[in-house]
């Protein structure tokens, strides 16, 4: 840990996960400090979103350590909840509960995880509502809206929670080229307020413009790091070129 | 080379094209006489139709049927054996049961969704029907003509109205209150004018009141009450009314106060005060704390088990341990603290209530089953479906549960249960489970009955819960789980409520099986309507002979409740928008 609150909140040491026979992470080591933003990228099937969805243990990974906020994931129950609620999550399809209103998407976890009073947990849904422009939504059922309204309201679902760390496993994949805009732009504004930040994702224009580090990820491991600078001007190792030259 | 274009102006949206009215006989072109093959078709069709219809109504309306038998029996059909001279109990029981009916839909559905047009096309059908009947019935059928008549006069009148009427006042939404005013004066004055019920008259057209005023005192409460409590506390109302109503009004309880005062008291109230205590410490320990004090509660639930305690003691303290079990996950902030300790005490309550009035001798009791008919038909199917969701859920949580104790048990019961025919589910509910319980507890056979059909159904719903569990999309999981939810709040708040709606059909199918099978109870003695149908009626020395008049009724009866549940579900299913998310 080092001064200036920059202190290490999620270490990855050696990191391993098989589905069956194959390995989809062989080793990861990494250091995510807090008030960072790290990108990931990668071709599919590298193992990106295995390795952010073990952070919240949503994957059981079988070897190596894994500490968020100072508390390592065992299979200890009362650990991995703890860390659920300080990890927010955004997912490619949303997954917000069809049968209840925007609202009650926002206040449920609060008011039986976090323990807060129904009108607080409102309060806080409305403020967030309208922080990401979608206040007049409240009363709606997931169904009535757009993919982009939908993903703002898992986005405020999981910062309701107040979080110390978001990841985003690839969460602009599912939508219309004109609703990507308006959910990067919430994220943006998120990354500037100095939240931790893993996001999963193939917008390099996101990664360019807010990333403090981009993480390069095949074959379920590490092939390069470094600042958004670095890997857009100057990739090093052949896979990432390769990669690069294919999606700019 | 193409010019690029460029629209100035966007247009605004325009309304659809009418849909064009088309004539009988442009109709009739279309759908039956398309070509040769469908014209000979339809023909044949036709005709067959014509011979069969003469057939049914020929053998309805016979000179030998004894239709006259059933109204001469309704008293039977309704209560078979229950005392005549306590028949006032059973009308309280239907004025209580159409209070809360006219209650519920005004609380449920203030504006109906019958319109003029609606009713028009009703009375449309009704007069064609009895226009048919009137033409084709045979001769032994001496009112023909005046249906075919009445037929011809509904047709026009609805006719006409619609003709008339402009057409923003037919599909206009006629409010609910209007339709039950019209509904319950239609009835009166059917029972004041037709000689049918010529007994009855006064009792129904009170129960008819009852419900009118029901319907008004819903309508009151629903400009001053929320509407989301107002449903829970109406809900709770049916809850607590049933039993009241089977052990308490349909009864008259001889209750034995010394043994209550005596031995039963004292245990109700350490029990009902421990349990506040238990549950108020509990919700406030911490995890480890409060585990142990469970595993005291679930040792203590067996234990009681050991000693001479009365069946109330050993029910509370089973309520007790299964709420304590659920406090660390739901009762542990400020309101869920209030609403568990609520729950516990609204419960021992409700629990010692049973066990005081359940237990206690019947003066009514002339023999063992002290009513059958509809009455003990309603009563399995109610109280089998109210006892047997719970039930069906827990085994369903059960199976599909990641521990492996539940996951046997539960897949053990329901595979045996589902493999063992219903007769024999019912023979070792009356006459077998007596067997293996303590030799002073003494159950009233419709009670043993109840169980069975409970035991039967719960394993059948739980099947198809665990189906409705399998559709839900593992994000669904995934996303309660990333926001830190318990696997019990996830399964009570996310996934269950999402699997019950969308299983709505089949658990209406399952009610509808066990509406129907309720009929076999007569295999073990009790005098359900089917039995009061098949063999109480035609054995009676007016009425010998009348087996399939008797049958026919008792199947048209099955089938009016039935076709209702099944509808009654599809309005719920809109409602609900299960397939439309």
């Amino acid at each position: 840990m080092s001064d200036n609150g920059k202190k290490d909140i999620v270490i990855c040491d050696d990191v391993k996960k098989w589905f069956g026979d194959f390995q989809a992470l062989r080793g990861i080591s990494t250091t995510v400090r807090e008030g960072e933003v790290v990108v990931i990228i990668g071709p599919s099937g590298s193992g990106k979103s295995t390795w952010i969805r073990c952070i919240n243990r949503l994957e059981v990974h079988q070897e190596g350590r894994i500490v968020v906020d100072g508390i390592e994931l065992t299979s200890d129950v009362k650990n991995i909840e703890k860390i659920r609620s300080e990890v927010g999550m955004v997912f490619q399809q949303f997954n917000l509960f069809p049968h209840l209103t925007v609202l009650q998407n926002i206040t449920l976890a609060q008011t039986w995880v976090r323990k807060r009073t129904k009108r607080d947990a409102e309060e806080k849904a409305k403020a967030l509502l309208e922080r990401v422009g979608i206040q007049e939504q409240a009363a709606k059922y997931p169904g009535q809206l757009s993919g982009g309204q939908q993903q703002r309201v898992a986005l405020t679902r999981s910062l309701a929670m107040d979080p110390r760390i978001m990841l985003f496993d690839e969460p602009t994949s599912a939508l219309d080229p004109e609703m990507i805009k308006e959910v990067l732009d919430a994220m943006k504004e998120l990354a500037r307020s100095g939240m931790t930040m893993l996001v999963v994702t193939h917008e390099m224009g996101f990664a360019r413009e807010v990333a403090d580090r981009v993480i390069f990820m095949d074959q379920g491991q590490i092939v390069e790091e470094g600042t958004p600078e670095h890997f857009f001007t100057d990739p090093q190792h052949d896979r990432t070129k390769l990669f690069l030259s294919q999606i700019l | 080379m193409t010019t690029p274009r460029v629209t100035t102006e966007l247009r605004p949206p325009e309304p659809p094209p009418e849909a064009s009215q088309i004539g009988a006989v442009v109709w009739l072109r279309r759908n039956l006489f398309g070509s040769v093959a469908s014209s000979i078709v339809s023909v044949i069709l036709g005709v067959a139709l014509f011979f069969m219809l003469r057939g049914i109504l020929g053998f309805l309306f016979a000179e030998e049927r004894l239709w006259e038998v059933i109204p001469r029996n309704a008293t039977n059909y309704a209560i078979e054996g229950y005392p005549r001279s306590n028949i006032a109990r059973i009308w309280l029981s239907l004025d209580i049961v159409l209070f809360l009916a006219g209650l519920s839909m005004a609380v449920w559905k203030p504006t109906g969704r019958t319109s003029l047009a609606s009713l028009a096309a009703g009375v449309r059908s009704l007069g064609m029907v009895l226009v048919l009947v009137g033409v084709l019935a045979p001769d032994s059928f001496q009112s023909r003509g005046v249906a075919a008549v009445v037929g011809l006069g509904l047709v026009a009148l609805s006719y006409l109205g619609v003709r008339l009427s402009d057409a923003a006042a037919l599909t206009e939404r006629i409010p609910t209150l209007g339709l039950v005013a019209a509904g319950a004066g239609g009835l009166v004055a059917v029972l004041w004018l037709l000689p049918i019920a010529s007994t009855t008259r006064i009792p129904y057209t009170i129960a008819i009141v009852v419900g009118v005023v029901g319907h008004l005192v819903g309508r009151a409460a629903v400009g001053r009450f929320a509407p989301g409590p107002l449903r829970a506390i109406v809900v709770a109302i049916w809850l607590v009314s049933l039993p009241v109503i089977y052990l308490h009004i349909q009864r008259n309880p001889v209750v034995d106060w010394d043994t209550v005062t005596g031995s039963w008291l004292p245990w109700i109230a350490a029990i009902t005060i421990a349990g506040t205590g238990i549950i108020a410490v509990v919700s406030r320990s911490d995890r480890e704390r409060a585990g142990v004090m469970n595993a005291v509660m679930v040792i203590a639930t067996i234990a009681i088990w050991t000693i001479s305690a009365p069946m109330v003691a050993r029910a509370l303290l089973f309520v007790l341990t299964v709420l304590s079990l659920a406090t660390p996950t739901f009762g542990s902030s400020g309101v869920g603290r209030r609403n568990m300790l609520l729950t516990w005490l609204a419960g021992a309550a409700f629990v010692s209530y049973i066990f005081v009035i359940g237990d206690a001798g019947t003066g009514l009791a002339t023999r063992n089953e002290y009513y059958g008919g509809l009455s003990l038909t309603m009563m399995l199917a109610a109280g089998g479906l109210l006892l047997s969701l719970p039930m069906g859920i827990l085994l369903a949580l059960g199976r599909t549960s990641t521990m492996p104790i539940f996951r046997l048990l539960s897949t053990g019961y329901i595979e045996v249960v589902r493999g063992v025919p219903l007769i024999t589910v019912l023979f070792i509910a009356r006459f077998g489970i007596l067997n293996f319980l303590p030799e002073n507890l003494e159950f009233d056979p419709n009670v043993l009955v109840l169980g069975g059909i409970t035991a039967f159904s719960a394993a059948y719903l739980a099947e198809n819960v665990r189906g409705g569990l399998q559709s839900i999309p593992k994000g669904q999981y995934e996303a309660a789980k990333a926001l830190g939810m318990t696997t019990a709040q996830m399964t009570m708040l996310i996934t269950l409520p999402q699997a019950l709606r969308a299983v709505i059909p089949a658990i209406v199918g399952q009610v509808i099986s066990l509406f129907k099978d309720t009929s076999l109870v007569a295999i073990v003695g009790l005098a359900e309507f089917f039995r009061v149908a098949r063999d109480i009626v035609p054995n009676q020395t007016n009425s010998l002979g009348s087996i399939i008049e008797n049958l026919l009724f008792a199947a048209a009866v099955y089938w009016i409740f039935t076709y209702n549940f099944s509808r009654a579900s599809q309005r719920l299913e809109r409602r609900l928008g299960v397939g439309t998310r």
